[in-house]
């Protein structure tokens, strides 16, 4: 049994809240069309599933595209020779001869077999329905009613002559009329035409459906409220399709339910199914002669060249929705419904966080479907509620209080008192590049009149990402209140997030430094270098035309050539470190890292550090375009320890050689010597070189550590903030040897 | 009786280094989001420090850390 602390016997409450209401699902989920039919299934009146028996035929599956056949109308003999095939039609492919449909229909009925439903897993209901008429029409409407359990009583002809009378053979009759083994339909003779007999009649039944071709008979005769009279229908599936419908408003009424609820798509019309032109352009063209022709080679070829219409615009080109193996509808309901588990485990949550807020799906679906925002109120809903896990951004939140707080800083250029611009490289181009960040300000410095400030943070991307509104709101507030100290200088930001931070959310406004370096030229110094590069275009950017042209413009002016990505522009999918992936779901990041630079032997060019970063540890050959201007940066992609060292460093650097003034680095008194394997592994486990000094920091002064007799390793931990950490290591005489390191969030007490 | 949610075994020995005797199996209790299991865990009889190997720590610790923190 799970037992509360003891100081902490407090009733518990559970808040809840919907990131958004029912309404606004049903909406959504209405936006993403996948699930409608493809055009041939619409545009047949009956809606046979015309894919699926494709499919089924490409395998030889003959006895299920029979099936397939028989559930959207039980005489598939009658289909087989008599349906005009409007499906062709609705085929994607006419331009290159939509599928032979109807002669598959009838290479169906010559190889495959029926295997007849049993009598008792059919419906059975207790009320009797009539069927006044002797055509197709009335022979529809007696197999519909019996097959939703009605005992039928059919008036007018006999259905054996009825199907020999619509142009069958009688082997072809036989076949058909099995159907009504399992039925309970009886002929019953002619159809009582006089009025007297027929109050009589309709007064037996439950329901009466009467064919078109009766009407005369009964026009002036006023029927009541059982009686369905049929409706004329020029083309014989059109025939079948009114039959249905009447059965059906027959069926309702029977039942004592609404008759028009859930009928808007009957008989044919035009599905909002999207078919990607490059799946129509890779098909194959029309070239059997099946006309008439059943040989059993053709038709699998020809049912192969199906393409399997469906929508599957945003999951192709994004690695979370493939990872979870789900579309944009499927995961709004997940979302929904893992907000509405009061008591429960909320198993959405580690979906929610590891969708990457990139963007792209909302560029991708024809429809314009933005999961990431979904993901992201969702995400603000459950930091409102508590109901965050803590862990997920954690990490990533206190390393952006880092970044805003020891490697903060924000300073006019020496020599000006207000400056004309402030250059924002952002927190990851500080920690993955200082070097590159360093010569950058220095060019601006030199080249811009007026004077250029610096301002070192982040500037609360992470905090938005993470769905926590009031971290963010202080974060943003701390940049606006350093750039008006500093006179509101012109922004001058190196990451697009930034940007996009800073014009949606403040009054700051910004300009990207492609666009300064586009306006001022390149360094005089810079040699031009050739090469090609596929761009990848960061999140920050996306929707912004004028950005993606600048930096296209700023890469081309360095000598090298722009080479676009199967997924550039609007639909480039994340790098993996958008919406914090790379915290909370690292090995679906390391998936969106590898989709995109699938091809390690190509160069990669993008405009964020964090791109960039992600690139260069899939293995590809990655730069910055900061990198095509100043120099390549030699140095590995830093770990999580680096990082931070490098915006310290930065910082430090800088106020040193260009402020003149000494900044006292942090130094422990002890050494602690850690290997690269064990640093990676550290990485793994977002534990920093750091959190390890301050453990051994903590055990000087308490002296606490247990010594493992078996191997001589000693242990000791240290809690700092929510987590404790625990080292194992050997105490040598030039410091400590790192053996070991692990976390964990629970505390212990004995 | 109170269930016990884990139990270690002292292989080899565990001395606590400051107070210089061994680790003994003695109750203790892992607390996490208002939450608490009562387990058996190395303890130093003196100074009380407690030890939690690695692979409790990264084995069902951290699994119910994940379960508590998506309830």
């Amino acid at each position: 049994m799970i037992m509360r602390p003891s100081e902490k016997k407090e009733k518990k409450f559970y808040h809840m809240k919907q990131a958004f209401d029912q309404k606004e699902l049903h909406e959504r989920e209405g936006i993403c069309t996948r699930l409608e039919p493809p055009g041939c299934q619409a545009g047949c009146p009956i809606h046979v599933d015309v894919r699926a028996l494709m499919e089924a035929v490409s395998k030889e599956e003959y006895d299920k595209g029979y099936a397939i056949i028989k559930s959207a109308f039980p005489f598939v003999n009658l289909i087989a020779q008599k349906c005009g095939a409007p499906c062709l039609g609705g085929c994607v492919l006419k331009d290159k001869g939509s599928i032979q449909i109807n002669t598959i229909e009838k290479a169906c009925v010559a190889y495959g077999r029926d295997k007849p439903k049993s009598k008792f897993l059919l419906a059975r209901k207790n009320k009797k329905a009539a069927v006044f008429g002797a055509d197709l029409f009335a022979l529809a409407c007696c197999a519909e009613l019996g097959e939703k359990g009605y005992e039928v009583h059919l008036y007018g002809a006999d259905p054996h002559h009825i199907l020999l009378a619509l142009g069958l053979s009688e082997a072809e009759v036989m076949a058909d009329m099995a159907v009504f083994d399992s039925l309970r339909v009886n002929f019953m003779g002619d159809v009582p035409i006089k009025e007297e007999l027929l109050n009589q009649k309709i007064a037996e039944y439950a329901a009466v459906c009467i064919s078109y071709d009766m009407c005369v008979f009964f026009q002036d005769v006023e029927l009541p409220e059982s009686v369905f009279v049929g409706k004329a229908a020029a083309a014989f599936i059109d025939t079948i399709c009114a039959a249905k419908s009447l059965s059906l408003d027959a069926d309702r009424f029977m039942q004592g339910v609404q008759t028009e609820q859930g009928r808007q798509h009957e008989g044919a019309y035009e599905t909002a199914l999207y078919v990607s032109p490059n799946e129509i352009r890779g098909a194959k063209v029309y070239e059997n002669a099946l006309d008439g022709v059943l040989d059993q080679k053709a038709v699998i070829k020809e049912a192969a060249r199906c393409i399997q219409c469906e929508c599957t615009e945003c999951i192709k080109g994004c690695a979370f929705l493939k990872h979870y193996k789900s579309d944009p509808r499927k995961t709004i309901r997940e979302i929904y419904n893992n907000a509405s588990i009061v008591m429960g485990d909320h198993h959405a949550n580690h979906m929610i966080n590891s969708c990457s807020e990139c963007g792209q799906c909302a560029y991708t679906c024809p429809n314009g479907f933005d999961l990431s925002e979904i993901c992201r109120r969702a995400r603000q809903a459950m930091v409102e509620t508590g109901k965050m896990p803590p862990s997920a951004h954690e990490f990533a939140l206190l390393d952006m209080s880092f970044s805003n707080r020891e490697a903060f800083l924000a300073l006019p250029q020496p020599g000006f008192e207000t400056c004309k611009y402030a250059f924002f490289p952002g927190c990851q181009a500080m920690a993955i590049a200082p070097a590159i960040i360093e010569l950058t300000y220095r060019d601006l410095c030199e080249r811009l009149e007026g004077g250029v400030a610096l301002v070192l943070g982040c500037c609360g991307a992470i905090a938005d990402w993470a769905g926590n509104g009031a971290f963010f709101d202080d974060t943003v507030a701390k940049i606006v209140d350093a750039w008006e100290v500093l006179k509101k200088p012109e922004m001058i930001v190196s990451c697009p997030s930034c940007m996009k931070v800073f014009s949606q959310y403040t009054n700051i406004g910004a300009t990207g430094i492609w666009d300064v370096l586009n306006e001022i030229g390149l360094p005089e110094d810079m040699k031009l270098e050739s090469g090609d590069f596929i761009i990848h275009d960061s999140c920050g950017a996306r929707g912004n035309e004028k950005i993606q042209d600048a930096v296209r413009q700023l890469i081309r002016a360095t000598g090298r050539e722009v080479e676009e990505a199967a997924y550039t522009r609007d639909e480039t999918p994340c790098c993996g470190y958008g919406g914090l992936t790379a915290y909370a779901n690292p090995e679906l990041a390391v998936k969106m890292s590898e989709f995109f630079v699938e091809d390690t032997r190509k160069s990669y060019v993008s405009y964020c550090m964090a791109c960039k970063d992600r690139f260069s540890k899939a293995g590809a050959d990655s730069m910055h375009i900061l990198e095509l201007v100043y120099g390549r940066d030699e140095t590995k992609p830093p770990n999580l320890s680096e990082r931070r060292n490098n915006r310290l460093q930065l910082k430090a650097n800088l106020l040193k050689t260009i402020w003149g003034e000494e900044v006292k680095m942090k130094a422990y008194d002890f050494n602690v010597h850690v290997d690269e394997a064990l640093m990676q592994q550290m990485d793994e486990r977002m534990i920093l070189i750091d959190d390890i000094y301050q453990v051994f920091e903590s055990m000087r002064e308490s002296g606490n550590a247990v010594l493992e007799v078996e191997t001589g390793f000693l242990s000791t931990s240290a809690r700092i903030g929510n987590v404790t950490f625990w080292v194992k290591y050997q105490e040598t005489a030039d410091g400590y040897h790192l053996i070991g390191a692990y976390s964990h969030r629970m505390t212990v007490e004995v | 009786m109170e269930k016990v949610y884990y139990s270690t075994d002292i292989k080899g020995g565990l001395i606590c280094r400051k107070c210089k005797v061994p680790l003994e199996k003695s109750p203790a209790r892992f607390s996490y989001m208002g939450n608490a299991f009562p387990v058996e865990l190395p303890v130093c009889p003196k100074c009380k420090f407690v030890y939690v190997p690695e692979e409790l720590a990264l084995g069902r610790v951290l699994s119910v850390e994940k379960s508590l923190e998506d309830k």
